[in-house]
């Protein structure tokens, strides 16, 4: 039974739901990243001190950010692979994100470590910021259209 | 219903070829994690987050976690659940070792924290050597619609490429190690080195030996073509270990690495053979065999 103008690819509810909980579990390592960048933002840097790699709240948020950017990967080629193309495009849109993000932050900490360390540390800062929202947007998105697709299946009775 | 079942045995078939490219491109990217990092640790003196050999590093082994991640999810939405449980574990492990870079990169003259990062690393290499090779292997029979089998050939694959990773971490063990470990590091890794070979050899001999069907032997051309390629690299490899040792040039550990790579990546490839670009075009079944068997006489 084909279902016009519905996306439910052919990954079967099983699959979907895996895929559903995967999203809850990205987004919990979204508020993992936040909530240490915010912890460094105000605890370690105050606006004037500067961090380093080897600092232990940074190699947090950067597994957290590792972790992050593999969950939307994994969304992204599960869509593709399954011929589900909204889902693909968004986590795909979520992941140009994370790696545009992880170059601000790449920048952030090659050129100080720091708010005051100059202009170029605090465009890495900002480009951090914004492109992690975006993805955060974007991501939200993907998961509602598997969310959709559960939904679909399940209202249908059907499990593939 | 027939039809149905036909479609589905299809499309099985086809997410199948699809998840065996993907491990391919999972190894290529742990060779290049390998062979990079090698040349990190042994060519760059002074190491920083905006390094070229850094990043080229950090890329390729940031490629190789996120395919060990999409093989894993894929492997566990497809109901294969050894290949997911392996490949979930490693990519874990994948990022652990990560981390200890990000802390070596902050005190990259500390030798602690060198030992540390090399022997994560290392580690996570020669984890993902037999794993790669277990997910090639199940996954390609999935695709070819063989039954889940273990022929000697491929329990001696598993065996070799266990001694193979075995052998890389007791090279990375002579370099991290100190004075009185550096001994029993290079008795092992010679000792390990030869066992892989030994191990090789049997593999290419297993494929040659191939399976007996009704009193006939039958054997197919790739697997032994490429086991006696994978031989061929091991006795390179070993041949640069043994130059190093005479003359003391490091550029020989790093072409006695990057041969040895060699070993794993035709390994795997004779795991995964006979395939062929048709196969992604062909059916469920045997559309992945290039040779039927019995076809190419003793």
């Amino acid at each position: 039974m084909r279902l016009p103008g519905e996306e439910i690819g052919d990954l079967g509810l099983q699959g979907l739901r895996l895929t559903l909980t995967l999203c809850y579990i990205n987004f919990v390592v979204y508020l993992a990243i936040y909530i240490s960048g915010m912890y460094i933002n105000i605890y370690i840097t105050s606006g004037v001190n500067t961090i380093s790699i080897g600092d232990p709240s940074n190699i947090i948020h950067m597994v957290g950010a590792t972790l992050n950017f593999a969950f939307t990967f994994i969304v992204m080629m599960v869509g593709f692979l399954y011929g589900m193309r909204r889902v693909a495009l968004f986590s795909l849109g979520a992941v140009a994100s994370l790696v545009v993000a992880t170059v601000g932050g790449l920048l952030f900490l090659a050129t100080g470590g720091g708010r005051q360390s100059g202009d170029l540390t605090l465009a890495g800062g900002w480009i951090m910021s914004l492109l992690f929202m975006l993805a955060l947007f974007l991501s939200y998105y993907a998961t509602l259209k598997v969310m959709r697709a559960v939904r679909i299946l399940e209202a249908t009775g059907r499990t593939e | 219903m027939q039809d149905t079942l036909e479609s589905r045995a299809e499309s099985g078939a086809r997410h199948a070829r699809r998840l065996v490219y993907l491990i391919y491109l999972q190894a290529a990217f742990l060779v290049v994690t390998y062979i990079e990092g090698m040349w990190a640790a042994l060519t760059v003196h002074g190491f920083s987050i905006t390094l070229p050999d850094v990043i080229e590093h950090g890329v390729a082994s940031s490629g190789f976690a996120l395919m060990t991640g999409v093989v894993g999810f894929v492997a566990a939405l497809r109901g294969q659940r050894r290949v997911a449980i392996l490949n979930l574990a490693l990519f874990v492990v994948t990022v652990l070792a990560g981390s200890t870079g990000f802390a070596f990169l902050a005190n990259p003259t500390d030798p602690t924290e060198v030992a540390v990062t090399n022997l994560s690393m290392i580690t996570t290499i020669a984890l993902g050597m037999p794993i790669t090779g277990f997910s090639l292997t199940k996954v390609s029979q999935e695709s070819r619609g063989k039954p889940d089998e273990l022929s000697p050939s491929t329990i001696m694959t598993y065996l070799a490429l266990g001694a193979l990773s075995m052998t890389t971490v007791a090279g990375a063990a002579m370099l991290s190690t100190t004075p009185s470990w550096y001994a029993f590091a290079v008795s092992a890794h010679v000792g390990l080195a030869s066992l892989t070979v030994a191990l090789v050899l049997g593999v290419l001999l297993t494929s040659v030996m191939g399976t007996s069907e009704g009193g006939a032997s039958s054997w197919e051309a790739q697997p032994i073509a490429y086991s006696l390629i994978a031989l061929a690299a091991a006795g390179i490899a070993g041949a640069d270990g043994v130059v190093y040792m005479t003359t003391g040039d490091l550029s020989y550990v790093l072409v006695m690495a990057e041969v040895g790579v060699l070993v794993y990546a035709f390994l795997l490839i004779a795991s995964g053979a006979p395939y062929h670009r048709g196969a992604a075009r062909g059916g469920a079944g045997e559309g992945g065999r290039t040779v039927p068997q019995g076809a190419i006489g003793r």
